[in-house]
């Protein structure tokens, strides 16, 4: 009993609550930050300034005089209205487009002048915004949906919260608006939050109302699974992040991106307090990894860029290396050789699946114990006589017969196409290790003096590991 | 510094009832004792020919406030906001129960229906302030007029009271019935139910006494409202909703153990 509360304890303290958030977290950002969060127009301001991509202001209403004179023609047929100190996406009215004396809006709802005009006066009372607060409205362009995400979307727009901390992102979340929501992507309401590993932007997991976890998305007849959910331009979407905080100098924030067909990527909102649902649908606390980069200073954008993605992605890669008990290698890895237990040798190698076998440096070979073989071998690596196949067999045997008189360390001779001819290469066993995973492996030893890469790594080496060509470095 | 500021204040608070005990029972009635400052100042108060009623507003001011934090910080309970629970809690105790529920009924339905009548008719470029102070004032004539139906005595009840009711109560609750809907009645009947059970407790007998005979208790309360404020980790009902993700973290938690 007393082992399981002890485990509670601990297992709860990763955990972050709201106190916790606001006293610990949003604390750190300084005054005029957090007015350009809650400020949607001044934050815009600042993504204008530093050219970063935002949606279009079409016109900003400050006061009753200014409805009353407000040329109505001026804005497009489609827009969005907005509180510019709004919070959780209250009072935002979105218009698809203008028919006859009124605008269709967000499901189905049809809204006239008057209807409008009332709800700017709303939004002038402060009804949407923070504290009350008297508010001005603003009209902004309608952001049209990227296809990839429009396919996991029930009408509304979906958006992608990214939480970063000392600009580095911490962990992201893709909120999609459902049939349960009316179209928004309000978790609040009934919208899916969907778990993004931090690396890829792949998903991991998913919730709805709270934490009800799904497997699943249905749009209408088709069903998703979570994990086939792969952001485009996932890369370019922490970039945009990273750079928004740092142009608006909040330390701590939740961003909103959202995917426009044409722009791509771009800012919806700063929030100086995010939602705290984002741990449940990541699966993920998140008081560990606030401090984690809690004491880094002066990052540059590659850097946390770089931080972000590998102190908190990988996720999916992990999950899959778990089912398949295998680990994902990329193209090009570190390879370390093997010897008596110990690492006599970190190379580069590059991944060459069209090989069966390994290819190592001689140079590298001669490193290890098999330096007295491959010396020996040396007197017979003559190149071959004949192109007959059936003569490169008997000769390729005959060498074979007598390196095994003089050495046991040598498992195969193959013949290799050199321009000097055919030409006979020793095959050894080695011990290599890529990450935590070392195995044994038959490779072809000959000289790669001019090649980047000093090791190749075949098919029987390859049979230890999944290959991903997007993984960039192991 | 602040932390030996925060020890001192604890520490004084939780040794005033030893301290206290320790002496005899006139010494609590004595007026010029250091280590009952609220005491002897209560008693210069009284003294002076104030209300004990007076002095017990106070008290139930910090009381309320102190369950009322301890319901948001600790459990997570919410309402809509501290000094509406608060105001409301006084406003309670000084109206009497039933005139206070009926006030604010009467003050949430007229405008909340005021809110419908503008959106309805839409009367665009119209001061809704002071057409919900207009009605709301109405309002308080209706209040005292049903006070008189249902026999509750208003002797003593200052009019102030009734507009202090009316401000709160439309600033902060009826603002938010369009925009939160049902939301805003589970809001309105959690903040009714939270300030109806502090009412209850500050005003039983029991607290009423102990607080009157011992004030210099309410420096516990200091430590506990400063703890509570800088109190960072989770709400109970904040364990249930990430309940899920602490059974995952526990699993995790068990593996490491496993050699």
């Amino acid at each position: 009993m007393l082992k399981k509360f002890i485990q509670f304890w601990r297992a709860q303290r990763n955990v972050l609550g709201i106190d916790a958030r606001d006293l610990l977290y949003v604390s750190r950002n300084s005054k005029h930050s957090i007015y350009l969060a809650d400020s949607k127009l001044a934050s815009k301001r600042v993504l204008k300034e530093n050219k970063l991509p935002s949606s279009r202001v079409f016109a900003v209403i400050h006061n009753r005089q200014e409805l009353r004179d407000f040329d109505w023609l001026s804005i497009p047929d489609s827009f969005v209205l907005k509180p510019n100190r709004g919070m959780g996406g209250a009072g935002i009215l979105v218009a698809f487009r203008k028919k006859g004396d009124y605008w269709l809006c967000a499901g189905g709802r049809k809204i006239d002048l008057e209807g409008l005009q009332t709800h700017i006066i709303n939004i002038f009372d402060g009804l949407f915004s923070l504290f009350h607060q008297k508010d001005i409205a603003f009209f902004e362009e309608r952001i049209s949906i990227d296809n990839y995400l429009k396919r996991f979307s029930y009408k509304g727009i979906p958006d992608i919260r990214i939480w970063l901390y000392n600009y580095v992102p911490v962990m992201a979340m893709l909120r999609l608006p459902s049939v349960a929501s009316g179209g928004k992507a309000n978790l609040a309401q009934g919208g899916i939050g969907v778990g993004l590993d931090l690396g890829t932007g792949q998903g991991l997991h998913a919730i709805v109302k709270g934490n009800q976890v799904i497997d699943t998305i249905k749009i209408g007849k088709t069903e998703f699974s979570i994990h086939s959910i792969r952001i485009p331009k996932w890369k370019k979407i922490l970039k945009l992040s990273i750079e928004t905080a740092k142009a608006c100098k909040i330390k701590f924030t939740g961003l909103d991106v959202a995917i426009d067909k044409k722009i791509g990527p771009l800012i919806l909102e700063v929030n100086a307090r995010p939602g705290l649902e984002i741990q449940n649908a990541n699966m993920s606390p998140l008081k560990e990894r606030l401090q984690r980069v809690a004491n880094l200073k002066k990052v540059t954008t590659e850097k946390a860029l770089s931080i972000g993605t590998s102190l908190f992605g990988g996720s999916v890669e992990q999950e899959i290396e778990l089912l398949a008990g295998k680990e994902i290698i990329g193209l090009k890895n570190e390879v370390e050789i093997i010897a008596e237990e110990k690492s006599i040798a970190k190379v580069a190698a590059r991944v060459d699946s069209t090989n069966a076998y390994t290819v190592i440096d001689r140079d590298l070979a001669m490193k290890t114990d098999l330096k007295e073989s491959l010396e020996i071998f040396k007197e017979f690596s003559e190149t071959c006589p004949c192109y007959d196949q059936v003569k490169i067999d008997r000769w390729s045997k005959d060498v074979m017969k007598k390196v095994r008189e003089k050495t046991d360390l040598i498992e195969d001779v193959k013949i290799v196409q050199t321009k000097h001819g055919l030409v006979a290469r020793p095959v050894c066993r080695f011990k290599l290790r890529i990450s935590e995973t070392e195995f044994n492996v038959s490779a072809l030893v000959m000289s790669r003096k001019q090649a980047a890469h000093k090791i190749l790594l075949g098919q029987d080496a390859l049979k230890h590991f999944l290959f991903d060509v997007n993984k960039k470095d192991n | 510094m602040k932390k030996l500021l925060f020890l001192a204040i604890g520490a004084l608070g939780f040794l005033q009832p030893v301290l206290a005990s320790a002496a005899q029972l006139e010494a609590f009635r004595a007026p010029h004792h250091w280590y009952l400052p609220i005491r002897t100042l209560f008693d210069y108060l009284m003294d002076s020919g104030l209300s004990m009623d007076y002095l017990y507003w106070f008290i139930l001011l910090l009381l309320s406030l102190m369950i009322v934090l301890i319901a948001n910080q600790l459990i997570g309970f919410k309402f809509f906001n501290m000094y509406l629970l608060v105001v409301w809690i006084f406003l309670a105790t000084i109206l009497g129960l039933p005139l206070f529920l009926i006030s604010l009924l009467v003050f949430i339905l007229f405008s909340a229906g005021l809110n419908v009548l503008f959106v309805r008719f839409k009367f665009l470029y119209f001061s809704r302030i002071s057409a919900h102070l207009a009605v709301g004032i109405f309002c308080i004539l209706l209040i005292l007029l049903l006070a008189l139906q249902f026999r509750v005595t208003m002797d003593g009840i200052s009019i102030l009271s009734l507009i202090i009711l009316l401000f709160f109560t439309q600033h902060s609750t009826v603002k938010d019935a369009d925009r939160l809907g049902s939301v805003w009645f589970s809001l309105v009947l959690k903040s009714l139910v939270m300030s109806v059970f502090v009412y209850f407790v500050v005003n039983a007998a029991v607290v009423r006494d102990l607080f009157l005979d011992y004030p210099d208790l309410l420096l516990l309360c200091i430590p506990i409202l400063l703890w509570l404020g800088r109190r960072t980790g989770l709400r109970l009902m904040e364990l249930d909703r990430f309940s899920r993700l602490i059974r995952k973290e526990m699993d995790e938690d068990y593996k490491d153990l496993i050699s």
